[in-house]
């Protein structure tokens, strides 16, 4: 399972790790919901990337950091920076291709 | 060799493979995008007899599991091409089966209208109930005139300031019962005889321009959500099984594609009513046909 996160920890978080990917999610958002079966596998195969979830619900910090306006998004981090925001559902390889 | 691969996961799809499952056949589900398909974007299931009222997430997660449970392997691989043979080609690798259930579902239609590409996540949405709490206090403008239409701003006139209701006709496809509730709200305009023409903004949506009976109106608005229906995704399959004009895969009975041993269930196919109820039932069918024909 993804460790969920509070959205302030987040540039902790990438700071300290090299590859970081955060899921924002809503408990609302049906397809968030099924997204996260997919990102617990990636979880499981990728293990040079940290991965962790935020209820958007509960961060205004990372909203508003990103602008997030749709969800899923991910964020996905390489040496501290943010690399790419993936809003809207994508495949599993394409998110391995991402990760990379 | 599998028994049957299935092309899809959503509700067609996992039901043939909780069919399939429990008839003990070796079987593999596809799936490109994540399970559940279509009905992880409803609010709510009330239609689903059985079921009084339900998330469309909580539904899908239901059925998911339950597959699962079966021990029913669901790669997250997309499929590029299928043969005659039954081999079936994704991104990852080769598969080859006995029989092939076909239930990728159908996508999202689009508008095809000026920025409407570059704004999606910036304000254009095709799902009301991801991101409609991104509007509080906002004002939205939904499009469109069926049953996914009309529930959206249902769920949205609880959340934004003020709900727009945009539709090319002048009457409504969905449910009378929702368009009354409608009809209650005070702060939904809705307005008829009127398509979208353009959206105006660069960083996020500002306003969108309407034509309504030749006359251009501009409304301004932060979100704009698209419940215009949905269109068929099955060109990679169409040198091997006959697609209609609409770009839905034929069946005369309901079941069989043009070519042996390959099935249809779901959106995907050519139908009368695309429900939850009927895509569990075609992919009930499915199963159960493609394994008698596999028998004999």
């Amino acid at each position: 399972m993804v460790k969920e996160i509070k959205d302030i920890e987040y540039e902790k978080l990438v700071k300290e790790n090299k590859k970081v990917l955060i899921d924002c999610y809503a408990s609302w958002c049906g397809p968030c919901k099924m997204l996260s079966p997919i990102i617990d596998k990636l979880a499981e195969e990728i293990k040079d990337v940290k991965f962790y979830k935020v209820d958007v619900d509960n961060a205004e910090k990372i909203t508003s950091d990103f602008d997030i306006m749709s969800i899923p998004t991910l964020l996905i981090f390489e040496d501290g920076k943010l690399k790419e925001k993936v809003v809207g559902l994508r495949s599993k390889s394409e998110l391995e291709e991402l990760l990379k | 060799m599998y028994d049957i691969i299935i092309v899809g996961a959503g509700p067609a799809g996992l039901t043939a493979a909780l069919y399939a499952a429990r008839a003990n056949k070796k079987i593999v589900v596809f799936e490109a995008n994540v399970p559940g398909g279509q009905i992880v974007n409803a609010h709510m299931v009330s239609n689903y007899p059985g079921v009084k009222s339900m998330s469309g997430s909580d539904f899908a997660t239901n059925l998911y599991n339950q597959v699962i449970d079966y021990g029913v392997e669901v790669k997250f691989e997309t499929v590029l091409s299928i043969d005659e043979n039954k081999n079936v080609t994704t991104d990852k690798g080769s598969y080859s089966a006995k029989a092939i259930i076909l239930a990728p579902g159908v996508d999202n239609r689009k508008l095809r209208i000026e920025n409407e590409d570059k704004l999606i996540g910036k304000g254009v949405s095709y799902c009301a109930t991801c991101d409609g709490n991104f509007y509080k206090g906002k004002d939205v403008a939904v499009i469109g005139g069926g049953n996914t239409a009309l529930e959206d701003v249902l769920y949205l006139s609880d959340i934004c300031s003020k709900v727009y209701l945009i539709h090319r006709r002048d009457s409504f496809k969905g449910a009378e019962l929702t368009l009354e509730e409608i009809k209650k709200k005070n702060n939904v305009e809705i307005i008829l005889n009127s398509s979208v023409t353009k959206i105006n903004g660069i960083e996020k949506v500002e306003s969108i321009v309407i034509n309504n009976l030749d006359q251009e109106q501009i409304i301004n608005i932060d979100g704009l959500f698209v419940a215009i229906g949905h269109e068929p995704k099955n060109i990679m399959f169409k040198n091997v099984v006959d697609i209609d004009d609409k770009g839905y895969i034929v069946s005369n009975d309901g079941v069989h594609t043009s070519k042996k041993g390959i099935y249809v269930a779901g959106d995907a196919r050519d139908k009368i009513l695309r429900q939850l109820t009927t895509a569990v039932s075609d992919g009930s069918i499915a199963a159960t046909v493609a394994i008698k024909e596999m028998e004999n």
